[in-house]
């Protein structure tokens, strides 16, 4: 962009004071392009530098665009010490004075003037004293406006852009929120320790920020890992809620029942009925304490003597029933957001039914103690036993057992897979009847199954257990000698 | 006719620019000069204000012309016009030292016996013209080593002084180069000017063949006197040279050096040797020559440039490439006033300062 002006003159100047203001006005002309010129390029330098700054704010820190404005005052500093900088090197008097003498075609006559004083010399003056200050700034003026468009454009640019983590981020935001709620839920209802529920919230908070799309099976095993530790707690938690609810709910029927027969029935076989609720209640109060917390202290001596009047077995019966909705509450919660199954919580809400008239009837019918105790008995086996039938916990019959005695076992290296099984834990019990499963009759093993591979070679199948009390007595090692039991299909 | 024109009165160089009543006279002197050599000598006015401004510097000239191109009638012309004493030497290969300087001869004293005399050389004069000095051997060239530089002669352990003033006006021949001896750079560099004497074009040779017989010039009318030569040597000193006009003349002088700081593209490329110190002396005086010539207090920057090349161009020594690309010491020269900022204002090179349009006198 070329700058450039002249000095209108309207008369000659041929006196000193004219010519010197002259010269001071040449000087001053080039110190201001000088200056424009210099403040340009510094401004170039300062935009450059402001642009990168943001980006990297931007990028990097994820800085809002907003307190980076603050650049602007860079903007007026630089301009103004372009300027200075630019101005301070602007030529000397002297130096001004030799080029306008050479300019006009003085011959020396203003130089001499500068340097001897006044003279009678006329000096010639163009019409137009004032040089024309050209500056070819095109190469710098479009620099600028290209820093100024860097500037800019760092500052319009997506910061999603530079978020590298967020542009490849695995949005497991849903999945995370979800788990949370399980979270929240878990603690609310007391079943996980808060500091438990504090650490996994962390772990979910930490998996969120962490997770990226570019290694997604990372991010999702751990997901599985956090969903797998809650479902442990929720199962465990629910085990213990149906099995305190089934307590509470056989309590509560033997209750019930005593109340209605406890004319009906003798004093003895009363008695021994009363101790077994009795005891039933203090074992079920041991490991519930929505039970222990719920009993009235009062109540709580008469269990122990083992005699209660009606209002006291009427109270009892209310209690239990009351820790049983308690129970079953806490895992309508569970089901509701599933973390436990719901088919499940039906099928141990009809578990759950009873009928004290039933129990009364049979407990009128008992003869002695004896059957008192054998009928109360009987009605808490959840089956009838057996490797088919009942549940998981429902107690095995065993009767003649085989002999083991010469029996070797014959010593065959286990397949890898049966290795895991030492390495797992008990979890729990099921109340649930057992599944059985009826695996495929093959393998599986592809072609290198040998039944499919059709090598004549023999049939093999994986036979799962179906009890884990045959298996658990199957390999009880009982000194030499004695018999073991054999299971009673 | 010898003058002493060494009493010149010392001025306080810069105490005050010369009035203009001052230089008037000096100018009007001047003016009378050229006009005299324009009278004797046609259509050679630019080579008659350098030959002047070389005699004002009182400085050497080598003439570099063809033969009958006018070159002694010039010298001799100026001679009669400045009235000072004028010899002159047609040097040869034979011409030996003492030709020119003298020789000491065996002569019968006035009172009896014998005596070792001093006979003075043709160099013994104000103005000595020393034509086709190319032609003599270097032992005589250098006879006028001492001479030029020091106007004095040194001859058997004696130094006699030369009159005052002193000027070599040397010619020679560039075309004719047989038998010659170049003339060593320690002796160029004692020639302040080397001026060439071109041909005349046809008017100015119609108007010598119709208005001279046999071609002779007229004698000068106005030859001037010993004091007008004094008072021109006098306003000589009092013409000022401002302190850029000299940082301009050392950079020049300096940017004739390869590789120096302002060397150019030509400089760096052709020169083999730069001019000397004493060339930047040479043009600074020079320059005020020129200034006076112009009728001006003051020497400024186109004086410098109006004495740039004839001072340089023999002082610059050029290497084979400049003569392989035909390239000649006025093309460096030339490039020399072209490139350097006569102000050195040390602008940025986007940065460009244009003349005013117009000058008012």
């Amino acid at each position: 962009m070329p700058f450039s002006g002249t000095f209108p003159v309207e008369r000659r100047v041929d006196s000193m004071t004219d010519h010197e203001r002259v010269i001071a006005g040449t000087r001053a002309r080039i110190a201001a392009v000088l200056g424009l010129r210099t403040a340009v390029v510094v401004l170039s330098a300062w935009l450059v530098a402001w642009g990168v700054a943001v980006l990297v704010l931007r990028g990097v820190l994820l800085m809002p665009w907003q307190p980076l404005l603050w650049g602007f005052i860079g903007v007026a500093v630089a301009a103004v010490a372009g300027v200075m900088v630019g101005a301070r090197r602007r030529p000397s008097t002297a130096a001004v004075r030799a080029m306008l003498d050479a300019h006009w075609n003085c011959g020396g006559l203003l130089m001499a003037a500068g340097d001897l004083g006044s003279s009678a010399w006329p000096i010639p003056v163009p019409d137009a004293p004032q040089p024309r200050i050209r500056w070819q700034g095109h190469r710098q003026i479009a620099m600028l406006l290209c820093c100024a468009v860097f500037v800019l454009a760092s500052f319009l640019v997506p910061i999603e852009l530079f978020d590298d983590a967020g542009s490849r981020r695995l949005l497991v935001g849903a999945e995370i929120e979800k788990l949370a709620e399980k979270v929240d839920l878990l603690k609310e209802e007391q079943i996980l320790p808060p500091e438990r529920a504090k650490s996994l919230e962390a772990a979910l908070e930490q998996l969120e920020h962490d997770a990226s799309g570019d290694d997604p099976a990372k991010t999702w095993e751990a997901m599985d890992h956090l969903e797998q530790a809650i479902a442990n707690a929720t199962a465990d938690a629910a085990e213990d809620a149906a099995r305190n609810a089934e307590r509470a709910a056989r309590a509560e029927e033997l209750a019930s029942a005593l109340d209605q027969a406890q004319d009906e029935m003798a004093a003895r076989e009363l008695g021994e009925a009363m101790k077994t609720l009795a005891d039933d209640v203090q074992q079920a109060a041991e490991e519930d304490h929505l039970l222990a917390g719920e009993l009235p202290e009062a109540l709580k001596e008469q269990l122990r003597t083992g005699a209660l009047d009606a209002r006291q077995l009427a109270e009892l019966a209310r209690t239990l029933g009351k820790c049983k909705a308690c129970d079953l509450a806490k895992l309508d919660k569970l089901a509701a957001s599933k973390l436990i199954d719901g088919a499940r919580l039906a099928e141990l809400r009809k578990q759950l039914k009873t009928d004290p008239e039933a129990l009364k009837k049979m407990l009128c019918e008992c003869q002695n103690a004896s059957e008192v105790g054998h009928c109360i008995a009987g009605c808490k086996k959840p089956g009838r036993g057996g490797i088919n039938r009942g549940r998981g916990d429902a107690e095995m019959t065993w009767n003649d057992g085989a002999n083991r005695d010469d029996v070797a076992f014959q010593e065959k290296v286990l397949p890898p897979g049966a290795a895991l099984l030492q390495e797992s834990r008990l979890q729990g019990i099921s109340i649930a009847d057992p599944t059985a499963e009826h695996p495929s009759d093959t393998s599986g093993g592809g072609s290198l199954d040998p039944s499919t591979a059709g090598r004549g070679s023999a049939r093999t199948q994986v036979i799962l257990p179906e009890h884990r009390k045959i298996i658990g007595r199957y390999f009880t090692r009982e000194p030499a000698g004695k018999t073991a039991p054999a299971a009673n299909p | 006719m010898t003058q002493q024109l060494d009493q010149v009165p010392a001025t306080a160089p810069h105490a005050a620019l010369l009035a203009p009543d001052e230089l008037s006279a000096a100018s009007e002197l001047v003016r009378q000069v050229l006009r005299q050599l324009d009278q004797t000598l046609l259509g050679r006015e630019q080579l008659h204000r350098m030959v002047l401004v070389g005699i004002l510097s009182r400085g050497h000239i080598l003439l570099e012309g063809l033969p009958g191109v006018g070159k002694t009638a010039l010298i001799k012309a100026l001679g009669q016009t400045l009235h000072l004493a004028f010899n002159r030497v047609q040097f040869t290969p034979d011409l030996m030292p003492s030709d020119i300087l003298g020789t000491h001869i065996l002569r019968e004293a006035p009172g009896g016996g014998r005596e070792m005399t001093f006979q003075p050389g043709p160099v013994f004069t104000n103005i000595l013209l020393a034509d086709e000095i190319n032609r003599a051997s270097p032992k005589t060239q250098s006879a006028l080593l001492e001479a030029m530089q020091e106007s004095s002669v040194t001859l058997l352990g004696q130094t006699r002084e030369l009159p005052r003033p002193f000027f070599v006006l040397a010619s020679q021949n560039p075309i004719e180069l047989e038998g010659t001896y170049p003339l060593p750079e320690a002796q160029l560099d004692r020639f302040l000017f080397k001026l060439s004497v071109s041909g005349v074009n046809v008017d100015v040779l119609t108007e010598i063949i119709a208005t001279r017989r046999r071609g002779e010039p007229p004698a000068p009318t106005q030859p001037l006197s010993a004091i007008d030569l004094e008072r021109l040597f006098a306003t000589m000193e009092r013409i000022y040279l401002p302190r850029p006009v000299c940082r301009y003349i050392s950079r020049l002088v300096a940017a004739t050096h390869p590789r120096a700081t302002e060397a150019t593209t030509h400089v760096n490329a052709y020169v083999t040797y730069g001019a000397s110190p004493r060339a930047a002396i040479a043009m600074a005086e020079a320059a005020r020559g020129h200034a006076l010539v112009d009728g001006r207090p003051s020497a400024g920057f186109e004086d410098v440039r109006a004495v740039a090349a004839p001072v340089l161009n023999h002082r610059l020594i050029l290497n084979y490439k400049a003569r392989f690309d035909q390239i000649g010491t006025l093309a460096v020269i030339e490039q020399l006033l072209d490139r350097l900022d006569e102000a050195e204002l040390n602008l940025p090179a986007d940065v460009r300062i244009e003349p005013a349009d117009e000058v008012r006198a």
